[in-house]
């Protein structure tokens, strides 16, 4: 029940809201603006295409694009997280810079591998380092995580099943400390790096969080009824 | 709201059916345009990577039916510009052959593989630590022939020898391949049997280190100048890798005793090389057998049994302020250093058979330190470097510029990249990704080796 | 109002005659008021001036209720009363706008025919209407600022025409601007002060300020050299200001006195002038730069080499003859080439083609050899 109760406060779109009139959902997260905008292009090809005579978009109000946004060829929506993550007092300059550097020592390893092994095995490297960063936050999501239910003034730790959304933060957020889990004079960028090399190879800090939780969920199975 | 919500779902009707339509032909132009309007329920991570088509313009062979043709789709709205075009040329950034002493304009633009013995006796000192990483991940050595290296080359091959040597100086903006060109034509010089004196990074031995002050030595020839101790040996070791198979060739003797101590000296016509192990040996003496051995160079070349290029990477730091202070607590020019001032009497007007060359460069604590926000702006004209007393004792000289990328060669450095595996992002495959790129490093050679890491 | 003191003055005229039958006219009168107000009241328009009564005089309606029609606001009760229209809509497009607006006056929205919007939105709920600037019907900003509607070029003219008695005819010598300049090349400044405090005067009054242009006064190439110097300004325009003396006449003498004194200094010669070397100049001239020093010995040395090659054309430096003294050299071509080029670097700074110009300078000075004109 209270899953269900959590359901209720996520953020929930505009499209929703737009598409059932009728449904009326408290947001828990402001915005400056309301159902009247529209979304702002953000492609390059849907920005030179001409608009038609009737198009919506000549009508009506349309919102700003963010500054994380862009045309070129490094956008990606789980970078972006991760340097969303990373950003500490708002310094985006800075967790940009370390993630791009991290992502630069990933595909440097990769592609001096590439160069040194045979014609058989330069197929299965894989060179794209958003793709690794993908895969290996996929091996790092948890399949169960632990709640926190107070039971006749007893607190108990209940393994549930996470949302799509809470495993890919945790994925994250666990990529991200076993990144900073490192001697003084290695630089953050390149311990980084190597955490998503590991994890995309079932190894590593994350991979490690991941099996923590699975363990003690493992432990605590006796109380699973209770949620 | 009912009508314009009717008329919003037929826009995202219009959409599927145009981006169905699309996913048929296989370009990937309206994909992002579906994902970001339609599917925007809790998307979490729903990733926009369109269908993995390679526009690479690499060396594997292209059909011609393969071109990407855009339906007229008509019947559901106007057509989309494609965006996306595909080159039928396989990519053309490599010479024909390696040899650095053959090149001639038509290789402008293009990339020469460099051996690994030469990479480490010419090329790699001096250079970026960001060229350093790639060559090691790339597993190969390339340097891009470029026009002012050329230009020079041209004026060395042709210049006449009989006359006091010529002074030729690169400069340019930070980033744009100074050093880059001076080690090509180092090391077109010593393939044609030239004696090479290279320092590869002047501005280095003039630098802040934080780590200690250099090891230095009052000197032990002239009162009132300092020694650089390790530096000297430091320089001693690299000149023997360039030269030392030329020099054993060569058995130029020496035409004066040198006394380094009560112990230990040098008797007349023997081998420069002994000079040189000496040197290497006793790293006290080592500055003063630099300067021994220069001048048993100038008479050699005077002689004309050799031809000598002399190449120092960073010219205007010969008159700058090092960071060494002496017993006063005043800080030491460069021209009071003895290591440095060996160096400097190579430029004056007194022999022949040689010809110097040089780059004119603003240090790393000019670029660090600059007040301009974007750190490529740091002046670089030849007389603010050399400042008035450089210009003074240097003129007349030529100066070369080294100018950015022009179109060709900014995409001929892209599509190496793309051969190396080293840009992997699909957009960047595109003609318009690379130009995004060319845009984003303002065609400079520097910034386009770091951008390029991140796509 | 008029009309009941009206019949009071005739009843005070008639008074000595018959004291009873004025108070019974007054009585009368007042009683045809109310009967002439009641018959009256429907055709009358409150205020008007039609309603007049047999005499001729304009009857007073007391306001009755009922007669505007009213409209209740809780407790209070508002006149629906139709507004007047402004004025500016019943304004004629060919009036004198100098009869509308004579003098400085505050800005009157209603008498203003212009559409002005003057105004900041901060917020939506402002901009929900058209999302407009404020117009100008009761904008206290459009009050606030200064307005010049009493300065339009009528305003001027007509000031002008009365101004113009007292005024004698513009010289034509002095009818443009080149003129002026070239008759009255000095403009001396002083300013008056209005003080209010137990004295009258201002200590700012006794300024002089001297501005004229360099340019005007006669000087030859060192004269002009020193008086940059001396004023410590390469500028054309000059500037000289002086309070150092407690009456504006002493300042002002002073002012001509330090003009003449500067201007005969600078034609002065002294012998110590001869020291100056290449840092004292304000000017680059290569004629005292090392650059001439290094281009006579390269030519020289150059020469030395040259000498042992008798055929001429196969010479480093065919262009140089024999003769190598200084002034020889300075008067070759290339060498002139050069030194322009050298000038040109120093004195308009450094960009693409001063530096190619000197490299090509360079390039000719030595004759240096590249492929595509290979002669040797």
């Amino acid at each position: 029940m209270a899953a269900s109760m959590k359901n209720i406060f996520q953020p929930v779109s505009r499209l929703l809201l737009r598409k059932n009139p009728g449904l009326s959902v408290v947001c828990t997260r402001g915005s400056v603006y309301d159902q009247s905008y529209l979304e702002t292009s953000k492609t390059l090809e849907e920005i030179k295409r001409p608009l038609a005579e009737d198009d919506i978009r000549r009508f009506r109000k349309i919102k700003a694009a963010n500054t994380d946004d862009n045309t070129f060829a490094d956008s990606d929506v789980v970078v972006g997280k991760l340097i969303n993550m990373i950003t500490k007092c708002g310094r985006k300059e800075v967790a940009r810079d370390i993630v791009m550097k991290a992502l630069e020592y990933v595909k440097r390893v990769q592609v001096e591998k590439y160069h040194k092994a045979s014609d058989e095995e330069k197929t299965l490297i894989v060179l794209d380092p958003v793709k690794i960063l993908h895969q290996a936050i996929e091996n790092g999501k948890p399949l169960l995580i632990t709640c926190r239910v107070t039971m006749s003034g007893q607190k108990h730790l209940v393994p549930i099943a996470p949302s799509e959304r809470r495993q890919n933060f945790l994925s994250l957020k666990w990529l991200v400390s076993a990144g900073g889990d490192k001697p003084h004079r290695v630089r953050f960028h390149d311990k980084l790096g190597q955490e998503i090399l590991n994890a995309f190879n079932e190894e590593g800090g994350l991979i490690q969080r991941k099996q923590e939780m699975h363990k003690i969920c493992e432990a605590h199975k006796a109380y699973a009824h209770l949620k | 709201m009912k009508r314009s919500i009717i008329s919003y779902r037929s826009y995202c009707q219009l959409l599927r059916l145009w981006s169905s339509k699309s996913a048929r032909v296989g370009s990937s132009s309206v994909c992002c345009v579906k994902d970001n309007i339609v599917t925007s329920l809790p998307a979490c991570f729903q990733l926009t990577v369109p269908p993995g088509r390679s526009y690479c313009t690499s060396t594997e062979n292209v059909d011609e039916e393969e071109d990407v043709i855009e339906d007229d789709i008509d019947d559901v709205g106007p057509t989309i510009p494609v965006f996306q075009h595909r080159t039928n040329l396989p990519a053309k950034f490599r010479t024909q052959h390696d040899d650095p002493t053959k090149f001639s304009l038509e290789d402008v633009g293009l990339y020469y593989k460099v051996s690994p013995e030469d990479y480490k006796k010419y090329i790699q000192s001096g250079q970026w630590p960001g060229y350093k990483k790639q060559v090691k991940t790339f597993t190969e050595a390339t340097v891009m022939v470029r026009q002012p290296a050329l230009e020079v080359l041209d004026i060395i091959e042709n210049a006449n020898y009989d006359y006091p040597p010529l002074r030729l100086f690169f400069y340019g903006k930070v980033g744009t391949g100074k050093s880059m060109s001076l080690s090509h034509v180092v090391q077109h010089c010593g393939h044609q049997g030239m004696l090479t004196i290279h320092i590869p990074d002047f501005n280095e031995l003039i630098r802040h280190r934080t780590s200690g002050v250099r090891p230095h030595a009052p000197s032990e020839y002239t009162d009132g100048l300092i020694d650089y101790t390790d530096d000297a040996l430091n320089w001693l070791q690299y000149f023997k890798l360039q030269n030392e198979e030329l020099l054993k060739k060569l058995n130029i003797k020496t035409t004066k005793e040198y006394v380094w101590s009560a112990r230990d000296s040098t008797p007349v016509g023997s081998d420069i090389l002994d000079l040189l192990s000496f040197g290497l040996e006793r790293k006290k003496y080592s500055s003063d057998c630099i300067g021994a051995m220069f001048r048993e160079i100038k008479k050699a070349a005077n002689e004309k049994r050799v031809k000598v290029l002399v190449a120092i990477d960073g010219v205007n730091g010969l008159w700058k302020n090092t960071t060494i202070k002496d017993s006063e607590k005043k800080i030491i020019n460069a021209q009071k250093v003895s290591t440095i001032q060996h160096f400097h009497k190579l430029f004056e007007h007194n022999w022949s058979n040689g010809i110097c060359v040089g780059t004119l460069c603003p240090s790393v604590e000019a670029i660090n330190n600059t007040m301009y926000e974007n750190k490529m702006d740091v002046p670089y004209t030849p007389q603010y470097l050399l400042k008035k007393e450089g210009f003074d004792y240097m003129d007349p000289f030529v100066p070369i510029i080294v100018s950015e990328y022009n179109f060709k060669e900014a995409h001929n450095c892209i599509d190496y990249y793309i051969e190396r595996k080293w840009i992997q992002s699909p957009r960047s495959l595109t003609e318009s990704g690379k130009k995004e790129i060319m845009m984003l490093a303002n065609m400079n050679p520097l910034q386009l080796m770091t951008i390029s890491g991140r796509f | 109002m008029a009309a009941p003191m009206n019949s009071r003055c005739i009843s005070c005229y008639n008074y000595s005659l018959s004291h009873v039958i004025n108070s019974a006219k007054v009585l009368r009168s007042s009683s045809r008021l109310v009967s002439d107000a009641a018959s009256s009241r429907k055709d009358a328009v409150i205020g008007s001036t039609d309603d007049k009564d047999s005499k001729g005089f304009r009857r007073y309606q007391m306001k009755k209720f009922g007669d505007i029609p009213m409209e209740r606001k809780g407790s209070r009760f508002t006149a629906m009363v139709k507004p007047i229209a402004p004025r500016y809509t019943k304004m004629p497009v060919n009036q004198d706008w100098t009869n509308v607006w004579p003098t400085a006056q505050t800005f009157k929205w209603s008498v203003v025919p212009l559409p002005l919007k003057q105004g900041y939105l901060k917020n939506k709920m402002e901009a929900a209407g058209d999302g407009l600037p404020p117009q100008k019907r009761g904008n206290t900003e459009l009050i606030k600022i200064p307005n010049f509607l009493h300065l339009t070029p009528k305003h001027i003219e007509k000031h002008c025409k009365a101004i113009k008695k007292f005024c004698t005819e513009w010289p034509s010598e002095l009818d443009t601007v080149k003129d002026m300049d070239y008759h009255f090349p000095l403009e001396v400044i002083t300013e008056d002060y209005c003080f209010s405090s137990p004295s009258v005067r201002d200590p700012r009054a006794r300024t002089v300020t001297f501005k004229f242009k360099a340019s005007d006064l006669e000087m030859d190439s060192h004269a002009r050299d020193k008086w940059q110097k001396l004023l410590k300004s390469r500028d054309d325009k000059v500037t000289l200001k002086a309070d150092r003396c407690p009456l504006r006449k002493q300042n002002y003498d002073y002012l001509q006195y330090l003009l003449t004194a500067l201007y005969f200094e600078s034609w002065k010669v002294e012998p110590w002038e001869a020291e100056m070397t290449q840092e004292d100049m304000l000017d680059y001239s290569w004629d005292l730069s090392h650059s001439k020093t290094n281009v006579v010995n390269i030519i020289n040395k150059y020469r030395e080499k040259d000498q042992t090659i008798e055929d001429p054309t196969k010479r480093r430096l065919p262009y140089v003859s024999d003769d190598v003294s200084p002034d020889t050299v300075t008067s070759l071509e290339p060498v002139k080439e050069y030194k322009q080029s050298v000038e040109e670097l120093n004195m308009t700074g450094e960009n693409i083609t001063t530096i190619n110009n000197y490299k090509e300078s360079v390039l000719k000075l030595l004759n240096v050899q590249t492929k595509s004109n290979n002669s040797s």
